[in-house]
């Protein structure tokens, strides 16, 4: 175990060095830099400050050497300062992760709290309604884009009904957890109906299959209800293989959290991530792709792990 | 079947409680707060930080920061702020500016002329480490970029605590220099910066909670996406009634959406929309003001090492049809333009219009031998519409021109670098004459067009006149030039029309344009 | 005298198969059970024989099986007429049923102890601890050695012998009065088979229950049941003691099935088969079922179903059997 572990970890640090190299790479290649930001319509840089500066953000030697420096500087703790807020990135990052962790955790919480059992349900009775209404979630979720979904909803419950406020994550002045909860609901709905199609066609997909099995007939031979066999027989059997297809989700989610987050003004490190690119802001993208990396790279180990922990047939070889 | 009923109630329950919290909404607070939403956000708190300030940034400024003026219907109205009068010394190379002695720093000291000098003299000092000197170029005892060469001529002296003088180098109109600079002319304090290596001035705490005697004080911020501001107690203007600012960042995609939830009080540089939505806004009740001034600007940049021949300039000039393109991007609420100066001042030449020719257009292409190569012409998204209209128009007159989307940074990037032919830009126009000089200055590394002597020289002649009715004729004049040469097409001037709140009364949106707020004034109903 | 256990009466158990009409699979079948006696059920698959104990039990396929008509009492009382929460009651604490392949019996994710655990929650209030120990108990009255060990291991750390034993004492745990076991050793190899029938004997004559033993192979029903009954295409065919039927088979059907059990004596090239094959459900022919396969079919079992012939408790369903049956001209 401790040796599955330490492979595991080890071949993230490798994925994350290659995905950090990539991107730094892409960012070196897109028309415009930071210079070119700072550089723009309205400012009145000489060309010799222009040079001043383009040295003073290392865009004069090559590629990989600055990727090499920025590397060493990560090693050493250091993240960089953001070009275009001056402060250290770290800051940054920190000040707006826990709302991008709440906004993403209430997702995953509630898109397994409705996606399971509606897979179940689906699976149980195949054919019938909830199995038609699971495979419309599955099909509507998957397929609607986005800032399309966004747009809608805030267009018809903040605009039309004024049930919900359109932006950001609590009125000023009013810290209430009431208020946060009153923001929170839409922006996570839309992440959650985009991925519990998915979800509720795995939970569908495996649990037919355990359905079918043997051990459900001795759990109703030795008395159970009906829903004891069902959950505690059925889906948490087939628990294990719907977890580890989450693995493919978790990045999914993260990435569609990043556009909800712009269009919401949700102040997460989506939006972040989407400004600093916007704003060709180098220390502060990389940054935050090393935090999302991270995350999605952790996510994907405990999943694994989890496996283990559901199925002991795994555990015991 | 026992399940199926279980899971129905779990989700009525569900949708029971997250209708409860619908209702319960939001909680009376007694404490008054607007809120302003920006589309972008702002970076640091240093105004003097990067050469490439936005407008967002310097409406965020001017709240901490105070400034000599404050200027609305886009620069037609100057009115007092930390400076309570002011006049020009009579050969015109001085400006004395009388400022108010109530003028306060957020901590409390008292703010006199001598924070104005010393914040002249950081931006001059040749060891600061300060990206922009913004505007000491201007002044005695610098050199051509600013700098400090003698500290004894330097042209900013306190002639005593409440009386700044500001001596240029060339006769300058004092309505000229606040309508060039009052923008980006902040002051800092004496008393917190003075002790300070002006080479490590950027890394000071002041950065990160800044003192600044103008009507806001920074309370705490969620970096990129909201701040608060709390009054000025000490400001010198007073009026107000509000307890906290916030300012949001928003998507621009929400941005309609918002402003007509009333969620927000009061949307960047004036809430303004478009008239395509004019109509929908007053169907929610939301009163719509028509703006007081067209100062939209739109143009099309030309790189003119990509297209080095005036004539084929020209041509592509002579060959729009600006009444459709106002038509199709302005909703017919613009005019036409020939030149950059707004309508509505004097520098305004109408005899410079002229109406569409695809036949000089074509004689002209001739002339340059035009030999049919394609050009490229690279905008943001949002001007794909009157990209779509030149194009078909520029296809009428034989020249081939191919669109390509991107965004701001790439499209001035590509310009400079020569990537691509033409751009499609805007701007916030200003009743300064030379206002669009200062968003494309000649020693731009980011220039679209190669500097010209001539150019220089009536740029030179201009801001050193002071005598009005010289400066008018001189002003045609150089129009004239620049319209021959057609370094860029003049598209057209927008109107705009504001957006009132209905909870906040005394804000000015047009001044809003200029970024600056007369916040000190705004009344919560 | 041992008073009767079980005794159903013209069960019948439809199947509902999707649009189409629903299909009889059990028809007017009647058996009944005494206290201690084992009853084993023979036919080949397809002839309702798991679907006549699941009705038993109430453990009929949801939403897809159904008791269209007939009685089940058990120990005075009409299973049929329970609801499915006073049938949970029942199932397990005094009806417990086994099935065949022991492999897949046993939930792969749980202990063997939690599983057993959950078998006595059900219909009692124990402590984890005295879980604990009926359930050795019960490990070690079933032939596994070190059964506490046993209690915190995984199903797929044991072998298939084992896990039947398991499924054998988790099945008797709250002491039930009937054990129906459907086909409990046709996944497992001959040495064991052996084992778990003498096994299921002992333990019988030990709690004093009853037995309802299912299977396809006269062989296994020979050595273990004291009463048996022949199902064909959903209905009974022969009913009696076990000795009986061997020494007295009466229907053409139970005469082919004995006759094809392989005998160490005999020396023969080929097992004796019956042809032919089952009618499909919902397509029964209106005499007998039979008919088709028998080699003493007449006209008359074509026409109308057979009616019973008895000889003393021993009952058949056939024409041919009653010596007084005359075909017609």
């Amino acid at each position: 175990m401790a040796r599955y572990l330490y492979e595991r970890i080890l071949s993230a640090l490798l994925t994350m060095f290659f995905v950090t190299a990539i991107i730094y790479l892409i960012l070196s290649l897109i028309q415009g830099s930071a210079l070119t930001v700072m550089g723009g319509s309205g400012s009145e840089m000489s060309a010799a400050e222009y040079e001043a500066a383009r040295r003073a953000l290392g865009l004069d030697l090559p590629v990989w050497l600055r990727y090499a420096h920025w590397l060493r500087d990560v090693l050493r703790g250091d993240l960089g300062s953001s070009y275009r807020y001056g402060v250290p990135v770290g800051e940054v990052i920190a000040q707006r992760f826990g709302s991008s962790a709440l906004l993403v955790g209430t997702a995953i919480l509630f898109t397994l709290l409705l996606g399971l059992p509606v897979g179940v349900m689906a699976a149980y009775k195949p054919g019938s309604v909830w199995d038609r209404l699971s495979s419309f979630f599955a099909l509507a979720g998957f397929s609607a884009p986005r800032f399309i979904t966004c747009i809608a909803c805030i267009y018809v419950f903040s605009f039309k009904l004024r049930l919900a406020p359109p932006m950001g994550m609590h009125n000023a002045g009013n810290a209430s957890l009431l208020d946060l909860i009153h923001h929170l609901i839409m922006p996570s709905a839309i992440i959650t109906f985009g991925a519990m199609g998915y979800m509720i066609k795995q939970t569908r997909g495996a649990c037919l299959e355990v359905f079918q099995e043997d051990y459900l007939k001795t759990a109703r031979a030795k008395g159970l209800s009906e829903v004891e066999v069902i959950f505690k027989h059925g889906l948490r059997t087939a628990l294990a293989p719907i977890l580890t297809q989450m693995m493919v989700q978790v990045p999914e989610i993260v990435g569609s959290a990043a556009i909800v987050e712009k269009i919401f003004g949700w102040p997460g490190i989506g939006s972040l991530m989407l400004d600093a690119i916007r704003n060709r802001d180098t220390p502060l993208i990389m940054g935050v792709t090393l935090v999302i990396a991270s995350v999605v790279l952790v996510a994907n180990i405990l999943l694994d792990l989890a496996y283990g922990l559901l199925d002991p047939r795994v555990r015991y070889r | 079947m026992k399940l199926h009923r279980k899971f129905t109630a779990l989700i009525l329950a569900a949708l029971t409680l997250l209708s409860l919290t619908a209702c319960g909404g939001v909680g009376g607070t007694a404490e008054k707060v607007i809120n302003m939403a920006y589309t972008t956000a702002w970076g640091s708190f240093n105004p003097y930080y990067s050469t490439s300030t936005t407008m967002y940034e310097y409406a965020l400024y001017d709240k901490i920061f105070d400034k000599l003026v404050f200027t609305d219907m886009a620069g037609a109205e100057i009115l007092p702020r930390a400076a309570e009068t002011w006049e020009s010394s009579a050969d015109g190379t001085e400006a004395i500016f009388h400022l108010n002695p109530d003028a306060s720093w957020s901590d409390g000291t008292k703010a006199t002329a001598h924070d104005w000098v010393f914040t002249a003299r950081l931006l001059a000092d040749p060891a600061s480490a300060f990206s922009t000197r913004v505007f000491t170029h201007t002044l005695t005892g610098t050199n051509d970029d600013g700098a400090l060469l003698d500290a004894d001529a330097f042209g900013a002296v306190a002639v005593d605590d409440h009386t700044l003088k500001l001596i240029f180098k060339e006769p300058t109109a004092t309505e000229d220099f606040l309508l060039h600079y009052n923008r980006k002319f902040l002051v800092l304090p004496e008393h917190l910066l003075g002790g300070l290596d002006p080479a490590n001035i950027l890394e000071s705490d002041f950065w990160r909670k800044p003192v600044g005697s103008g009507p806001c004080v920074y309370v705490s911020q969620m970096t990129g996406s909201e701040m608060v501001l709390a009054p000025n107690p000490y400001y010198q203007l007073r009026g107000g009634n509000w307890d906290k600012l916030v300012l949001r960042v928003l998507d621009s995609a929400s941005r309609f959406t918002v402003l007509m939830s009333g969620e927000i009080d009061q949307i960047e540089l004036g809430s303004s929309i478009g008239p395509e939505d004019k109509a929908t806004a007053e169907a929610h009740g939301i009163t719509v003001r028509n703006a007081e001034v067209q100062n939209f600007f739109m143009e099309v940049l030309i790189n003119d090492h990509g297209i080095p021949d005036p004539r084929i300039r020209q041509a592509l000039h002579y060959a729009i049809d600006k009444d459709a393109i106002v038509g199709a991007a302005a909703q017919n609420v613009g005019t036409p333009a020939y030149s950059y100066e707004m309508l509505n001042t004097e520098y305004h030449d109408p005899s410079l219009a002229f109406p569409r020719d695809v036949e000089k257009a074509k004689a002209l292409l001739k002339e340059a031998n035009y030999d049919g190569r394609p050009y490229t012409i690279a905008f943001a998204a949002k001007r794909e519409n009157i990209a779509a209209l030149l194009t078909q128009q520029w296809k009428e007159a034989g020249i081939n021109v191919e669109m390509v989307i991107v965004d701001v940074a790439t499209m001035f990037s590509g310009l400079s670098s020569g990537i691509y032919d033409l751009g499609i830009s805007g701007h916030s126009a200003s009743a300064y004459s030379l206002w669009f000089e200062t968003e494309f200055p000649a020693n731009n590394t980011n220039a679209t067009f190669s500097s010209d002597q001539t150019r220089d020289s009536y740029v030179d002649r201009i801001s050193t006149t002071v005598d009005h009715a010289e400066k008018v004729a001189l002003v045609k004049e150089y129009q004239k030039y620049l319209a021959e040469q057609t370094w860029f097409i003049p598209l057209y001037f927008a109107g705009e029309y504001w957006v009132e709140s209905q909870r906040v009364s005394n804000i000015r949106n047009s001044a809003s344009l200029m970024c600056n707020d007369n916040v000190w004034e705004w009344y919560v109903n | 005298m041992p008073e009767t256990l079980l005794e159903v009466r013209n069960l019948t158990v439809n199947l509902k198969l999707g649009n189409r009409q629903d299909v009889t699979a059990v028809d007017g079948v009647s058996f009944s059970l005494k206290r201690g006696e084992t009853l084993g059920i023979v036919g080949e698959s397809g002839c309702g024989k798991t679907l006549t104990a699941s009705a038993v039990i109430g453990l009929l396929p949801p939403y897809t099986g159904y008791i269209a008509g007939g009685e089940i009492l058990f120990e005075g009382e009409d299973l049929t007429k329970k609801t499915a929460r006073q049938m949970r009651a029942v199932r397990g604490a005094k009806i417990s049923m086994i099935f065949q392949d022991p492999m897949s019996s046993l939930n792969p994710v749980y202990r063997i102890g939690t599983q057993m655990r959950e078998a006595l929650r059900v219909h009692r209030d124990v402590t984890a601890k005295e879980a604990r120990e009926i359930s050795a108990e019960m490990l070690r009255k079933v032939g596994i050695p070190l059964p506490e060990t046993r209690l915190r291991e995984y199903p797929h750390q044991l072998s298939g012998g084992q896990r039947q034993r398991v499924m054998i004492a988790m099945s008797l745990l709250s002491n039930p009065s009937l054990l129906i076991a459907d086909e409990p050793t046709s996944s497992l190899d001959v040495t064991i088979q052996a084992q778990i029938l003498d096994l299921i004997r002992a333990l019988r004559d030990e709690m004093g229950m009853s037995v309802m033993l299912i299977t396809h192979d006269m062989g296994v029903v020979a050595g273990n049941a004291d009463k048996v009954m022949v199902m064909y295409a959903g209905k009974v065919v022969e009913y009696g003691t076990v000795e009986e039927i061997f020494t007295n088979p009466l229907h053409p059907y139970t005469q082919r099935l004995i006759g094809s059990i392989p005998r160490l004596d005999m020396d023969v090239e080929y097992l004796s088969t019956i042809e032919g094959m089952v009618p499909p459900l919902g397509q029964m022919p209106k005499g007998c079922r039979f008919c088709a396969r028998c080699p003493l079919h007449t006209g008359a079992c074509q026409e109308q179903p057979p009616p019973p012939f008895r000889i003393g408790e021993h009952v058949t369903f056939c024409r041919r059997a009653n010596p007084d049956f005359r075909p017609p001209p």
